[in-house]
């Protein structure tokens, strides 16, 4: 427990009475028993609503919060003679390693905590997302192209386990646009891991990224936010509805086909063609998701119903023919005969229902939560390697029903102990139609996929040092084949003084792949669950200023990583009636091993006086192992260095910049075939060349207008402010000797506006 | 992100003539043209595969393959890439000339019965194979290749080789630095539809693809004006390829080497 003597005490005079509220940072449920510690006043203990009262003379103290699950919080307060303050602190639960990483709103905080939502917020480049700021962290990549990946260390994106309040969802972000599924404004923390993840996350073998939403009372009335800008628009609400219940929601809807096809009908009629009925081929991509929880709170029970749910699109829409007759362009009806409706290019949606009971007490905790939902993911563009997560020109359903329950036990002061048990079954199918011209041609596989997995982990605090070992069982069915592996995993902390405290993890991890890579006929039947072995070892400083550092040095050995790669091969498609082989691009799926290591650094100025940011630096590879060698993963980065800088001006405008300078990512490069006439590509050696150095400056400003019912707040995101030339996608000049970086995002201006009402 | 649907339909130029008229500089290891003769052999018969090879630095290691050649179909394969998957590429030499002893597929079922449909016999007994030619130098590779026709019964009358015809690079004019010579190349009474011209240096006034000068029965001729350097001294070589639409004719090359000297 931490204490600090008060800084400065002035003379008795009139009392301060302090009304305080202590909430769990996260969950933002309240903590019942937390002691409440101020020099020369006798400790309270908050009550079953997490509140406290004290009356003390005026002056500026120490005040020390410790809840039993929770790590101690000091803040220094300042209270003026005859004033009634009302105060709301949030304390951190333990965290249970080295390698978390949690990003909250709250006042203060003892724990690692890099940055905060707030911060997140104003990362440029971001457009107010913090999920998607999360790239801006040591050791995460900026994933290339339109993949919606979180890609950290250098691992594929699918190792990395992407969750909303704890529950599984496939994707985190709309792959076109890049938001994140969940409404920022919803979104309470980030509980990031980049590695080290403690026992309670099991199926995942590199990190953990967890959007936390809020499960306590919402402020009396009806509150919420509303943003809209050039792609999308969105609002939330929260609602104390009385007696305990709550009521929270969001939803986002994006216009951005609407206004391209509105661009497109204005040039249209410009040009006359409209008047003579012509209609082209249209794109779209719509994407939406929306969040409803309702909430009952009964003394240390709180009882939830939460959903969620995400679509992502891409479509071809053609009306063009007149088959009926009418004088007026038909609306396109898919084949009958097709094996799929091929206009419908992309099509990747989610919905998770779960219904979860909370109890919460000093001694003891419990949650159970029972959680069903439907995963559909469609990519019927066969080989193009772009979207190295989903299918490749098929399809993937999946059922989802999964029941968790932990318990937390306090064994003793410092000593806490958690234990639960994981089980979900997935009933799954996979469609395929890269060979199929007709519905009886889809090669379709269906699987049960089945995990059962208890866990335990222990956090205990002698003197100075923190150990926390744990312990999960993990069984997987696939395709019939049942597997049953043991993941020790153990976090160590050591406070070398008030400023400095080393820490150090070692773990395994085991993931079973996802369905359409071992399907039968469509995957590879071989594959085994993958499995990885981490290690890290790091010092962490903090100085009262706010300024913090921390330097990590980590080693991971993986085995059985499931990795797709786009291959040519001589194949006889049977939609083709004839015995003729046809050279095509398709998938593949391989078991590869796998190394990572590296150091992870970064300088941080907590908010001071107006000014946030960090500086952070990683050097590290990312490397893949197969019967032909070693080679780069595709998401490899040696080199990264990310600055972000934030400035408070008055007016209430802020003004903030991130810059990034990293190694380009591996690709496979080509060479020029000269055959008489011109030059075709052919394929070298995989992922041995890279991208250019990635070098981007985004800008932000923001105004916000403060009224008396609603908060404005207008911002322009300016996206690689300086035009820098940062390809995507390889491309070569006509005689593919000189990589060409005409695919780049531009300078891309962002105006935003966001209510909080 | 949204950019990507927008350029993901913009033109691909890697087959724009401007490109490659104004490309002709021996300034890397290229691979001019590849020949596999006769072009109308029947799988089973022999093929004599050629390939000029030209640029700054010795070419120390030839590798010749062929892709995707399968004994239980038909392959029709359009395509360089098939070259990346090493699973279905067969080499076929280390040297150049060398003679391929194709394999005899006369049993793989093809070939379409149309004798109630009033159409003419479809034949499509026709294999396409990309072969690949290598020329590592101690800098650099160079890459060519062509597309090699088989059939499995009996050849189209469109893809008989027939005889080369002679064939002579003639200089006119003096080589020295700064001076403009023509180049006149006159080729016996077989039509090549265009020719493509290499240097080590200087500029080509009919850019590095010409076609037909002079077009009689009695003979053909292209021709180029090439500007030597103002700088220039020495061996300067000048390399030029005829070819023919479609590949009715397998291409065929002279090289001659001018000696500059002020």
């Amino acid at each position: 427990m931490l204490w600090i003597p008060p800084v400065h005490a002035e003379a008795p005079a009139a009392s301060v009475e302090l009304d305080g509220l202590v909430l769990e940072h996260g969950s933002g449920r309240p903590v019942v028993g937390a002691t409440v510690t101020i020099e020369g006043v006798d400790p309270v203990t908050t009550d079953e609503d997490g509140r406290f009262a004290l009356a003390l003379p005026p002056g500026t103290y120490a005040v020390t919060l410790e809840g039993a699950d929770h790590m101690a919080l000091t803040v220094e307060e300042t209270f003026g003679a005859g004033e009634r303050v009302e105060v709301e602190y949030r304390l951190r639960r333990f965290a249970w390693d080295e390698e978390v990483i949690v990003y909250g709103e709250h006042r203060e905080e003892v724990s690692r905590q890099v940055v905060t939502i707030e911060e997140l917020r104003r990362v440029p480049g971001s457009f107010g997302d913090p999920i998607r700021a999360l790239q801006s962290l040591p050791g995460v990549a900026r994933p290339s192209s339109v993949e919606g990946d979180i890609v950290v260390r250098g691992a594929e994106g699918l190792n990395t386990g992407t969750f909303v309040d704890d529950v599984r969802v496939p994707f985190l972000f709309h792959f076109l646009a890049g938001r994140s599924v969940v409404s920022p404004s919803m979104i309470e923390d980030v509980e990031f891991y980049p590695g080290g993840m403690p026992s309670r996350f099991g199926d995942v073998t590199q990190a953990v990224v967890n959007a936390r939403t809020g499960f306590g009372p919402a402020e009396k009335g009806l509150h919420g936010h509303v943003h809209a800008d050039l792609l999308e628009g969105g609002a939330s609400m929260a609602a104390e509805l009385g007696n305990g219940w709550t009521v929270r929601g969001a939803g986002r809807v994006a216009w951005i086909s609407g206004l391209i096809q509105a661009g497109q009908f204005v040039y249209l009629a410009s040009r006359g063609a409209w008047e003579r009925d012509y209609r082209p081929a249209r794109i779209k991509f719509p994407y939406n998701d929306w969040q409803l929880r309702i909430i009952k709170r009964a003394g240390p029970d709180t009882w939830s119903m939460s959903a969620i749910g995400a679509l992502d699109g891409l479509r071809a829409v053609e009306e063009r023919y007149d088959d009926d007759g009418d004088g007026r362009p038909d609306p396109y009806e898919p084949d009958p005969n097709a094996p799929t409706d091929f206009n419908d290019i992309i099509e990747n949606r989610f919905v998770r229902m779960t219904f979860r009971w909370d109890h919460d007490t000093p001694e003891f905790d419990a949650s159970t939560w029972v959680s069903v939902g439907n995963d559909r993911q469609r990519n019927i563009i066969p080989g193009l390697g772009v979207f190295f997560s989903g299918p490749d020109g098929g399809q993937i359903e999946t059922g989802w029903f999964r029941v968790r329950h932990e318990q937390r036990l306090q064994l003793s002061e410092g000593w806490v102990t958690r234990y639960g048990l994981d089980l979900r079954a997935q009933p799954s199918t996979v469609e395929s139609y890269i060979d199929a011209s007709t519905p009886g041609d889809v090669k379709s596989v269906s699987d049960l996929r089945l995990w059962a997995s208890p866990w335990v982990e222990t956090q205990h605090r002698m003197g100075d040092l923190w150990v926390a070992p744990g312990f999960r069982a993990s069984w997987h069915r696939l395709a019939g084949k049942d597997a049953v592996y043991a993941e020790p995993r153990a976090s160590v902390r050591y406070d070398l003084s008030d400023r400095w405290t080393l820490t150090a993890f070692s773990g395994l991890f085991t993931q079973a792949p996802p369905t359409d890579r071992y399907a039968d006929s469509v995957g590879v039947t071989a594959t085994r669950v993958m499995q990885a072995w981490q290690s890290s070892a790091g010092i962490e400083g903090r100085w009262p200023s706010g300024l913090e550092v921390n330097a990590n040095v980590y080693f991971s050995e993986m085995k059985d990583l499931n990795v797709k790669q786009v291959v040519w091969e001589v194949v006889r498609p049977s939609d083709y009636d004839s015995d003729v082989a046809y050279l095509q691009q398709r998938p593949r799926y391989e078991a590869v091993r796998g190394r990572a290591f590296g150091l992870e650094t970064q300088i941080r100025l907590r908010p001071n006086n107006g000014w946030f940011g960090w500086a952070g630096v990683t050097v590290g590879r990312a490397l893949r192992i197969d019967d032909d060698g070693t080679f780069p993963s595709r998401y490899d980065t040696p080199f990264s260095f990310v600055l972000v800088a934030a400035r408070d001006l008055p007016l209430d405008i802020g003004l903030s910049g991130r810059l990034r300078l990293t190694s380009g990512q591996p690709y496979t490069p080509q060479a020029g075939v000269f055959v008489g006439d011109y030059y075709e590509p052919l394929p070298l050696e995989r992922n041995s060349a890279r991208y250019p150095f990635f070098k981007q400056l985004d800008v932000r400003i923001d105004k916000t207008f403060t009224g008396r019912r609603a908060r404005w707040t207008v911002y322009l995101d300016v996206y690689n402010a300086l035009n820098s030339h940062n390809p995507f996608l390889v491309s070569y000049d006509y005689d593919f000797s000189e990589l060409r970086t005409d695919y780049y995002i531009p300078i891309l201006p962002a105006l935003g506006l966001q209510v909080e009402y | 992100m949204l950019l990507l649907l927008l350029v993901a339909c913009l033109p691909d130029d890697s087959f724009l003539l401007g490109n490659r008229a104004l490309d002709y500089h021996l300034d890397r290891t290229r691979v001019l043209a590849v020949r596999a003769t006769p072009i109308g052999a029947i799988a089973g018969e022999p093929r004599t595969i050629e390939a000029l090879v030209m640029g700054p630095h010795a070419v120390e290691r030839l590798d010749v393959s062929a892709c995707g050649l399968r004994d239980d179909s038909l392959t029709y394969i359009w395509g360089m890439e098939c070259f990346s998957n090493e699973e279905l590429v067969t080499p076929l030499g280390d040297a150049l000339p060398l003679v391929w002893e194709t394999p005899d597929l006369s049993a793989l079922p093809c070939g379409q019965d149309t004798a109630d449909t009033g159409f003419e016999p479809y034949n499509e007994c026709e294999i396409q194979i990309p072969v690949l030619v290598r020329a590592h130098t101690a800098e650099d590779i160079g890459y060519g290749g062509v597309y090699v026709h088989m059939w499995t019964r009996e050849a189209r009358s469109t893809g008989v080789e027939r005889p080369e015809p002679p064939h002579a690079l003639e200089v006119v004019g003096e080589a020295r630095p700064g001076a403009e010579v023509e180049l006149v190349w006159r080729i016996g009474p077989s039509r090549y539809d265009y020719f493509q011209w290499w240097i080590d240096a200087g500029t080509l006034r009919s850019t590095g693809r010409t076609g037909l000068y002079v077009d009689s029965p009695q003979g053909n001729e292209t021709r180029n004006r090439l500007v030597i350097p103002d700088d220039f001294t020495g061996t300067l070589r000048v390399a030029v390829v005829g070819s023919t639409l479609y590949g009715r004719r397998s291409p065929i090359w002279d090289v001659v080497e001018l000696e500059v000297r002020p």
